[in-house]
This record gives structure tokens, sequence and C-alpha cells, in this order.
């Protein structure tokens, strides 16, 4: 409660809220609900390879990856590797791409989605922690817990689909290095998309 | 979903064909209208249209750099018969939305861009794909394409909407050279980066602001004020860490101006150390002038003719010389730096951008190549007249080796006339006043050390005299090639013409009567004036550099760089002016030749050519972002996207070739 009359202070200056999700960094640690009302953790998923996808259904950056079957590819190919997948809704009630959390799992169905878990950060908690501006911003957490990667999904920030095949995955770049013990070429870039709908 | 069945839409709007009628010209989506402003008919001439996106109230669409979220439209311009520039991007403004910030434009935005139609177009029809994103709190993709065709005719124009289109060109960054306000250092505290910035009349910063137009390194947020109120702060973005160059548009409410790239590692120009460094590389880069083939000869004439003097003329005329030569530069750097001051983006050789001077030059070096042989005296009547030859002469030689050897801008003047271009004028003058003290070095060594004894004169110096004619002619064709470049072909027989003539004349006028000489000097004179006048009127051959050059090198662009950067492509960059030797050099010995041409093709690296030969702002602004005001300069981007590196001004095989082994 004492954090959530801090970040409404904070919004309420209006000032910035900087990134907190630095590559190199530790990544923020988080407690917030699933769509299955779950308890998630970030700590709990220490010794895995972690991505946070924010989404927002309505935002046509999201259809985008998701029409041309993009990101349920991605989330199938790295689950399957043991990755853990969190697509976060940091839409607010009445904003554009809230849904109910039921809702929520439906649509995931709908859309073949198959992430570890859907977040519903309604409160804006987990966005504002990891500074996420754009649906879809992509961060990468390695297994000791440290940003890996954060920024757009790929190099082309066109809404449209057709792009798609030749445009460089960066999520998917990080994801193949850092399972194959490189080093990850691309830590961070400019996210695109539409804004995150806070309060 | 909704969106591909909008492309499908747009895409049918476009392909019904356009013919006569202006349907197509209009573009209808979502909360955003988009048409041309165009005139009724093109002329011949080159002319700024406008792409106008009228939007519906509290909606947004994108600047270049479009803040925390959202995309900058996309143009995409194909045209048979006429060419266009790059789209002009006006002052945007802040929107600041759940606690993010971006950049962009409402109600209307009007984007300008050049087109003119290609010679002996009867009609021009134009196309543009278009991509944008406009946004309220909620984004709509759109996409389409405009069609414009209009007949090119000498009718009196209509323009429907003018008005609004000039506005937006009015709204365009100017080039960040002709800002009254200036970026003078910029440093770095922990995440802030602060920008100092010099007012013209002593007003507070805090009235500007700043668009910063790279994407990845600021936040987009409104620069706060530092704590003593002389500088802006932009905050870095999360873990991004500073790189040598940014670029950024200030703004001061009413003008704006375009930085496209700032050393952040500026020098503080203050310290006396590094100020020492310039002057002392002012001095050495004076002495070298000497050297110079078009220097060499007039001072060897003058030097070797103090010989015959006594001690005390030799004392007098050396200093009469010095006092030329630091006239002449100071006059010549105060022009300089009050050009400058009043706007005016030009460079050092600027005095050579002049084809008149250039004309000036040749017949002047023409002259004294055949005076020196012997074909007649050169102001030997004027001489009797003055009955004070000798002093005016010293005087005259200063002034005249000034002006003739500034274009050959050699080794360390480069960095030193940059400096000087940033400097307070006070500074600077005295810069130039050192290059000056070098080029005066040999004589005032004569003057102070009246033991040195120079060779006894004799037969000799005839023949010395004579030989250095040759260095003059060699001049000339120099010359003639540069008035070449910037006037075309016809530059050459124009003035060989002239040179054929004056000579004629002075052969009529020797010797002879007064009747012949008056003859001869008014055809003279008469003829000077001719072709003087012509150069004057002659339009400025355009691109003249390129034009000779091999065609692996494209016209400098700095979107070009960034579009290779995206591409992840190398950029040579080569500035470069017909007058500048060094320049020449250069090209002649390192660029061009097979060795560096292979290496650039196997590295797919983009050639540049950023031609100075003529005033160009684009260019003089792309120099003094890097802190130069001179040619030649050499930039190569990696094509990582690092940094570019600067090269040394002189070249050798293995500058280029450390740019790939590294």
């Amino acid at each position: 409660m004492k954090m959530m009359t801090w970040i409404t202070a904070a919004l309420l200056i209006s000032t910035p809220v900087l990134a907190d999700a630095v590559p190199g960094k530790d990544a923020p640690n988080f407690e917030v609900k699933d769509a299955s009302g779950k308890t998630q953790k970030l700590s709990d998923y220490k010794g895995k390879w972690v991505v946070l996808e924010w989404f927002n259904k309505g935002c046509p950056f999201v259809k985008k990856q998701y029409s041309s079957n993009t990101m349920q590819k991605l989330q199938k190919t790295y689950t399957d590797k043991g990755v853990v997948w969190l697509t976060v809704n940091s839409s607010a009630k009445g904003k554009e791409g809230y849904v109910e959390p039921t809702q929520a799992l439906a649509d995931a169905k709908e859309r073949g989605a198959s992430p570890t878990a859907i977040l519903i950060d309604t409160d804006g908690k987990v966005g504002h922690a990891f500074g996420a501006k754009t649906t879809p911003h992509m961060f990468v957490i390695t297994p000791d817990q440290k940003v890996a990667y954060a920024g757009a999904i790929d190099d082309n920030d066109s809404a449209d689909p057709k792009v798609i095949p030749q445009s460089k995955n960066y999520v998917a770049a990080a994801l193949d290095s850092g399972l194959a013990g490189k080093p990850i070429a691309t830590v961070s870039s400019r996210p695109y998309g539409c804004g995150v709908k806070y309060q | 979903m909704t969106c591909l069945i909008r492309m499908l839409i747009f895409a049918c709007v476009t392909a019904a064909g356009p013919t006569l009628s202006y349907a197509a010209e209009v573009l209808s989506a979502d909360h955003v209208k988009v048409t041309w402003i165009a005139p009724n008919h093109f002329t011949a001439a080159e002319e700024t249209i406008g792409i106008r996106f009228q939007i519906d109230p509290h909606w947004h669409i994108y600047w270049k750099n479009p803040g925390d979220s959202g995309t900058a439209p996309k143009f995409n311009f194909h045209s048979d018969n006429a060419a266009l520039g790059d789209v002009g991007w006006p002052m945007p403004k802040r929107f600041l939305l759940g606690g993010l910030t971006t950049v962009g434009y409402e109600t209307n935005a009007v984007f300008p861009v050049k087109i003119k139609p290609v010679d002996s177009a009867g009609r021009v029809r134009t196309t543009v794909e278009l991509e944008w994103l406009v946004c309220q709190e909620e984004c709509l993709p759109g996409a389409g394409q405009l069609t414009l065709e209009r007949p090119v005719s000498t009718e009196p124009q209509v323009w429907p909407e003018h008005e609004l289109l000039l506005n937006a060109i009015a709204r365009l960054p100017s080039d960040g050279s002709s800002s009254p306000w200036q970026i003078k250092n910029v440093e770095k505290e922990g995440v802030d980066i602060q920008f100092f910035i010099t007012t013209p009349h002593g007003e507070p910063v805090s009235k500007l602001t700043i668009f910063p137009s790279s994407t990845e390194v600021f936040l987009p947020t409104e620069p706060t004020l530092s704590k003593d109120g002389k500088a802006l702060v932009l905050k870095l973005q999360p873990g991004k860490t500073l790189p040598d160059y940014v670029g950024l548009v200030l703004s001061d409410g009413k003008g704006s101006w375009e930085f496209p790239s700032i050393a952040t590692k500026t020098q503080d120009s203050t310290q006396w150390s590094t100020y020492l460094l310039i002057l002392l590389s002012a001095f050495a880069g004076g002495i070298i002038l000497n050297l110079m083939p078009c220097v060499l000869p007039v001072l060897s004439i003058k030097f070797f003719s103090l010989a015959k003097v006594d001690s005390h003329t030799r004392w007098n005329e050396a200093m009469l010389y010095t006092l030329g030569v630091l006239a002449t530069f100071t006059a010549l750097g105060g022009l300089f730096l009050a050009l400058r001051a009043g706007g005016t983006a030009i460079g050092w050789g600027f005095q050579l951008q002049s084809p008149s001077i250039v004309t000036a030059l040749i017949i002047l070096f023409w002259l004294m190549g055949l005076s020196f042989l012997g074909f007649f005296e050169f102001g030997n009547s004027l001489t009797r007249a003055a009955g004070k030859f000798e002093n005016v002469g010293a005087f005259g030689t200063g002034c005249l080796s000034v002006f003739i050897a500034t274009p050959c801008t050699g080794p360390f003047m480069g960095t030193t006339l940059g400096a000087a271009s940033v400097l307070p004028a006070a500074q600077a003058l005295l810069i130039f006043f050192c290059l000056g003290l070098g080029l005066a070095l040999p004589f005032l060594l004569l003057a102070f050390f009246p033991r040195i004894r120079l060779p006894r004169p004799g037969m000799w110096m005839i023949t010395l005299r004579q030989f250095l004619a040759f260095p003059l002619f060699a001049t000339v064709i120099w010359l003639l090639w540069v008035l070449g470049s910037q006037l075309g072909t016809d530059a050459w027989i124009y003035l060989s013409s002239l040179a054929l003539i004056l000579t004629f004349c002075i052969w009529l006028g020797k010797g002879r009567g007064a009747v012949f000489k008056a003859v001869a000097a008014f055809a003279s004179v008469a003829s000077f004036i001719a072709v003087e006048s012509w150069v004057l009127k002659a339009p400025l051959a355009t691109a003249a550099v390129a034009q000779e050059s091999v065609d692996t090198w494209t016209d400098y662009s700095a979107k070009l760089i960034d579009e290779a950067k995206s591409r992840h492509q190398a950029v040579f960059v080569d500035f470069t002016a017909a007058w500048c030797v060094t320049c020449q050099v250069n090209k002649k010995a390192v660029l061009e030749t097979d060795f560096a041409q292979d290496l650039f093709r196997s590295n797919h690296v983009l050639l540049l050519k950023g031609d100075w030969t003529n005033l160009d702002q684009k260019i003089t602004a792309a120099l003094a972002a890097f802190g130069r005001a001179s040619v030649p300069l050499y930039l190569f981007y990696p094509a990582d996207g690092t940094a570019p590196r600067i090269l040394p001004q002189i070249l050798s095989r293995s500058d280029i070739e450390g740019l790939f082994t590294r």
C-alpha cells in the first residue's frame, strides 16, 4: 500500500518515472497476481531465463506480432526450452486493453498464446518498476536475475505485419545467444509501439 | 485484423489509378486526412510542396524521434519526371500522457519536400507511399499512396492552402551554424548531460528547448535547467553511455536550428595549454605555407632580391613584407569571422569559392609568369611614377603571398582554422596572426640576422627567375581547372582567350608609340572587364567535383548516412573542393587507387562526397559539426554503428587499410 501511494505521488507530480531495468544490472523484483489468481514473484524463477512481454490487445503493434503468429511461435519455441515467459498487462481499469483476469485467459487461449503466466498489473506497479513504456516492450532476464535485454521486439517499427520476415528479432537473438552461453550482441534498443495505458 | 483491412482498402483506392482526377490526391483514414499542398502546375524551377495531415482534435502523429512510444511517419517517393528531396520535419511539440513523453504534431501537420521537374518534362507525376501512426491514447496505424499529377508551364501559379505550407517551411529547423544560440560545450554529470549554450545578448537559456534527434540516446522529456542556469540538461536513456557525437534540434519558440552532430568531448577552449598548442600549430602551418608551389616562386624572388641590398634596406624590406603578411592575414581573418558572426555559412578558402576572384588570380599568375620570363617588366612604369617601388613592393608581396597561399590549407591548418571559428574573436584573430608570423618567418630571420649571407647576385638570379615562371604557369593550369569545375568548360575558352589577348596587347604596346600603347591598354582593360562580367553572370556548375570523379561516389547527405547505419553499412565521407590541393593529392594518391577502391568495395562501404567547391551551407554545417571550417575532412562511420572516426588530413594507404583490419 505504501508503494501504491508512492507511485501515485510520482505520477501526480508527473515527473517521468525512470526505468529501473537497465541491461547488465539486477532486474527489479515484483510480486503480482496472475490471471489465474496465483502470486507471481520474479525471484521464484531464479536459475531460469525469463522473458517479460508488455501486452495490450488493442494496440496495433501487439496485433502486428500476434496476427502474424510471431509472438505465439516465440512463446512456444522458448517455453519448450525451459524459458519462463510472462505476459504483462499494465492497462489501467477503463483504459484500452484492460481485461478481467478470466477474460485474459480466454483471450490467450483463442490467440493460441502459450505464456507461462499472464500478470495482471492494473496498478502499473510492475510496469513502472521496469520502466515499461510501450506495448510490446520486451525484457529478457538471466538465470541470476540480471537484465540481459531491454527494448523493442525487433528492428522495424512499422505496424505492418508484412515487414516481419525482413526484421531482426532482438528477443530471439538474445535468448539464442544466452541459452548457448554466448554474449548477447544487442542488449538494448528503443522500444516502439503504443504507450502503456497506465492510470 | 482491422489494420489489415484498412491497408487493403488503401491499396484498392490507390490501385484505381490516377489519370486526370484529383481523387488519389486525398487519403482519408481514421482520424487523419492526408492531402498535398501543391500548385495547380509546376514551373521548370525547384518548388517546395507539402504533404498535409489533417488530424482530429486530441489525436497526434509523430516527429522523426517519436519519444517514449509511437512511430514517425514514413515517406517513400517515386517519380520518373521529377527529382524529390528529403522530407522536412517542422518543429514539433511534446505530448504528455500517462507519464510518457512523445514528440509530434496535432491538428495540421505539413511536411515540406523539394521537387524539381526534370528538364523538358511536360507533366510531373509523383507518388508517395505513406505509413503513419495516429494516437490519442490508443493508436491507429495507417498506410496508403498519394499521387500528384500536374502540368509544367510558365503561367502564373495558383496555390491552394499555400499559407499552411509557408508556415511549415518557416518552422523547419535552419542550419545550426546560422543559429544565434550556439552550443559551447557538453558536460556529463551522471545521467545528466548539460548543454552549455551561448546567447547573443545574454538572454536566459530557460526560454529554449531541445529535441534530441537520436532516438536511442536521450529521454524525450523536456530538458531541465542546470543549477547555475547556464545549461539545458537532457537525461540519458537508462543504461546508455554518451556517444562521441549527438544530434539535436534547438528551439527558442520562434525559430529552430538543427545541430546534426555535436561533439560531446569538446575540449575546454579556455585551457591555456590547448590554446597554446593551437597557436603553435598555426605558426608551423604558416611556415609550411612557404613551400607551397603557388607561394614559393613569388617568395623566392623577393627573398633573393634582398640579397642585392644593404642591411638597412634589407631590414626595412623584410619588416614591410612581414607587415603586409600580417595585415592581410588579420584582415582576411577578421572578414572571415565577421561573415560567420553575421550568419553567412562560409569556411576558410572562401576566397576561392568566388569565380571572379579565381579569374583575377589566373590573370595575375599568367602575367607574373610572363614577367618572370622577361617578356615584360611587371609594374615598371608604376614604379617610376611612385618612386618608392621597393617599399610598396615589399608590402604588396606580403599581401599577395597571403592571398595565394590561403587555398593551400596544408597539414596542421585544418584543426587550427576550425578552432579559430569557434573561439572568441580576439583569440581567433591571434591564431590568424600566428599563421602570418609563420609565413613571414624566413623574412623575419633575414631582418633580425643581418649576418645571414645570401649568395652573391649574378646571372644565376635571372636564370632562377626564368625557371620559377614555370611553377607559376602550373598554378595557372590548376586555377583554370578550379574555374572550369565552378563554371563548366566554357571557362577554359574565355580565360585562355583573355590570356591570349592580354599577351598580344603587351607585345603590341612594347616599345611602340603612344597610340599603340593606348590601344593596347584599352583592349586589355576592355577584354578583362568583358570576361569578368561573363564570370559574374555565369551560373555555377553543380556537383562540380563529383562530375569528373569516378561514379562510385554519391553526393553527401546526412539521410544517406542514417540509412546506411540502419542497414549496418559502413560509410566513408570525403569533404573536398576543386581548389583544395591537399584534397586532390589525397584523391589521386590514395582514395581513387585500385587499392583503396578494392578495400571499399569488398567491405561494402558507401562512399559519399561532400563538394565544397562552391559555397554550400549544408557542407559548411556538416564541417562545423566536426569543429572544422576547411577541407579536407575524411570521416569513416563503421558498420557497427559506433561513432564516426576522423582520418588525418594527409591520407596514406595504411590509414584506409587500418579502417578494416582493426
